[in-house]
């Protein structure tokens, strides 16, 4: 059995249509119309304790509805979920004590109370014992670098702030997992840097378990082993990073700089991608060495200079989103 | 229970040290509120002791009615209040989740996280007013009368809870903000004054059907022993803190139900 087992999950939500003017708004008081919107369909996935996963996928592609699904927020319609031998949304008062959850989007901070006190506060609510609570706040105020800022009221402290407290407040219980939707959204490169810090120190430390959803490819090369890819509420992709990245990169791209373009001659394993002032970025297949490539690319060309540039996951995510998208015909 | 407590008084030591800290928007809040319902008190003396009586009640009894409903609605407001208003806004916007991933009860956490100190101001207001008007009327002070203010207090407080959890709880499946709320302040108006000014249809809607005339009235009347409605069995007004039990029930069980619909929101 799995530390986290997510078996055929589905959540279907039932949205009441709204009618355009008054008229329409005063009809649907008597008479509703629902739609029906699937965001996760069918999912299903193996964790084991200690692992951080990657969860990725477009804006609305159902990240955070299985996040939600697995804090107990929501219910799925069909399909079960078991978390470390819990049932999340049947049990949430006993998953809740077990689990850390950021949601970047959202701050969990009591908004009058200096972060401080909101720690007190937590340590109270999670039954938090006196050697845990301090060394774990020494830890994080460490970690995340939040000592000039414990004594401000919430409303006073910037977005990375407040990120780097809802973190700290999230794993201050010692939780078994830690989910965090989107934790490094809309912050600076510093505060990405200490958040990603913090997050591989306590998985190293205290072998917590990490989803982590993102639209940061970065947060994911710096972070997991382990990726999921989701669109339009189903899994493209689960697996390692190192994987992901042999499977779905279809080469890299040279990019040549020229005084005068010479003509470009179509061969095999290679196309022009594109083309500006004075360079073209020609993309090569994954088959040929980068060497040879050069080689063979300097002798029919001669450009004054060459640079090789691998694709990123972002690149690489980017082209299998787009493609699914071509392929799939969704009702607009 | 003790859990409970000490955690809500850790929230509200915490609350009560966040709002000092605007001391100035703190003042200006209790001084507008002891100007308007101060307003209102001097009217209502003014008026009745024009009349002389009304409904059989003189102008210090209906001071003191009015004084009980705003005691008691402060005390259950600066523990509900803040909750209960809050409550559309969270569920709309999806704040309502943090309330979900907590290892205590949805409906406790909300409470905890809700002291609304600012109902001290209303509750100084009626205490002055109380301690004017009571030595005025046929009241006796003594142990067994003291023992039912206490009582009547509590009950009453109960059912002001009852109608801000129930109305709240319609914020669930509304998700919009929903008119309720509005249309039982205004019926409230009905028991600013004794409801023996009113037809026998009335004082049984009131009684019955939306039984606001226990949140002042009836209480007041067991209290001041005075003469309760005509229409109905004397033994009404001490079916008070029967009928807090019962409303403070059933607003909880709504408020659970309308929990169970809960869809979050996107994002």
């Amino acid at each position: 059995m799995s530390f986290i087992s997510v078996k055929n999950v589905s959540k279907t939500f039932k949205i009441a249509k709204s009618k355009p003017g008054i008229l329409g708004s005063l009809s649907s008081l008597f008479h509703r119309e629902y739609e029906y919107k699937e965001a996760v369909k069918n999912i299903s996935f193996e964790l084991e304790k200690g692992e951080i996963v990657g969860y990725i996928g477009p804006n609305g592609a159902g990240k955070s509805t299985t996040i939600k699904m697995l804090s107990g927020i929501l219910t799925p319609t069909a399909g079960s979920i078991e978390v470390n031998g819990i049932i999340p949304y049947n049990e949430r008062k006993r998953n809740a004590a077990r689990i850390g959850v950021v949601f970047g989007q959202r701050s969990q901070l009591y908004w009058d109370l200096p972060i401080e006190d909101t720690f007190e506060v937590y340590k109270k609510m999670y039954k938090i014992d006196d050697n845990t609570y301090k060394t774990n706040k020494k830890l994080f105020i460490d970690v995340l670098q939040m000592s000039d800022f414990m004594d401000r009221p919430v409303r006073q402290l910037s977005l990375g702030q407040k990120m780097k407290a809802n973190l700290a407040l999230s794993m201050l219980h010692d939780p078994d997992i830690l989910y965090l939707d989107e934790p490094t959204i809309g912050l600076d490169v510093m505060s990405k840097k200490a958040l990603r810090e913090c997050i591989l120190k306590i998985n190293a430390e205290k072998e917590t378990t990490i989803i982590l959803t993102t639209h940061d490819m970065d947060d994911i090369e710096s972070t997991c082993k382990r990726l999921i890819l989701i669109d339009e509420g189903a899994k493209l992709y689960d697996g390692g990073l190192d994987l992901f990245k042999e499977e779905y990169d279809d080469g890299y791209s040279v990019i040549l700089s020229f005084d005068d373009f010479p003509v470009w001659q179509n061969h095999r394993g290679y196309s022009l991608e594109s083309k500006d002032e004075h360079t073209w970025t020609v993309s090569v297949n994954s088959d040929i060495l980068a060497k040879n490539a050069l080689i063979e690319l300097i002798r029919m060309y001669d450009p004054i200079n060459v640079a090789v540039k691998e694709s990123s996951i972002e690149q690489i995510v980017g082209n299998i989103f787009s493609e699914n998208n071509k392929t799939s015909n969704r009702p607009q | 229970m003790k859990e409970h407590i000490k955690l809500y008084l850790l929230f509200a030591k915490q609350t009560i040290r966040g709002e000092l800290v605007h001391r100035a928007s703190f003042i200006t809040g209790v001084i507008g509120q002891w100007i308007s319902y101060g307003t209102t008190f001097i009217t209502l003396y003014f008026l009745i002791s024009n009349f002389g009586d009304l409904g059989g009640w003189k102008a210090e009894e209906v001071m003191f009615l009015y004084a009980f409903n705003l005691l008691s609605y402060a005390i259950a407001a600066c523990v509900f209040f803040t909750p209960c208003i809050n409550l559309p806004t969270k569920i709309r916007t999806g704040e309502f989740d943090g309330a979900l991933i907590k290892p205590v009860n949805p409906f406790m956490h909300e409470i905890y996280n809700g002291f609304n100190f600012g109902y001290i101001g209303h509750t100084i207001l009626s205490i002055i007013v109380i301690a004017i008007t009571l030595p005025q009327t046929d009241y006796a002070f003594n142990i067994q009368n003291a023992f039912m203010f206490l009582i009547m207090l509590i009950s009453s407080a109960l059912i002001q809870a009852s109608l801000l959890i129930a109305v709240s709880s319609i914020s669930f499946i509304t998700i919009n903000e929903n008119p309720v709320g509005d249309l039982i302040f205004r019926f409230k108006q009905f028991v600013d004054y004794p409801i023996t000014i009113y037809s026998a249809s009335i004082q049984i809607i009131l009684t019955f059907v939306l039984p606001l005339a226990f949140l002042n009235f009836y209480p007041v009347t067991a209290i001041l022993r005075t003469p309760s409605s005509p229409y109905l069995p004397d033994f009404v007004p001490y079916l008070t803190p029967l009928m807090a039990g019962l409303m403070f029930f059933l607003s909880i069980k709504a408020w659970n139900k309308g929990l169970s619909k809960y869809q979050s929101s996107g994002s």
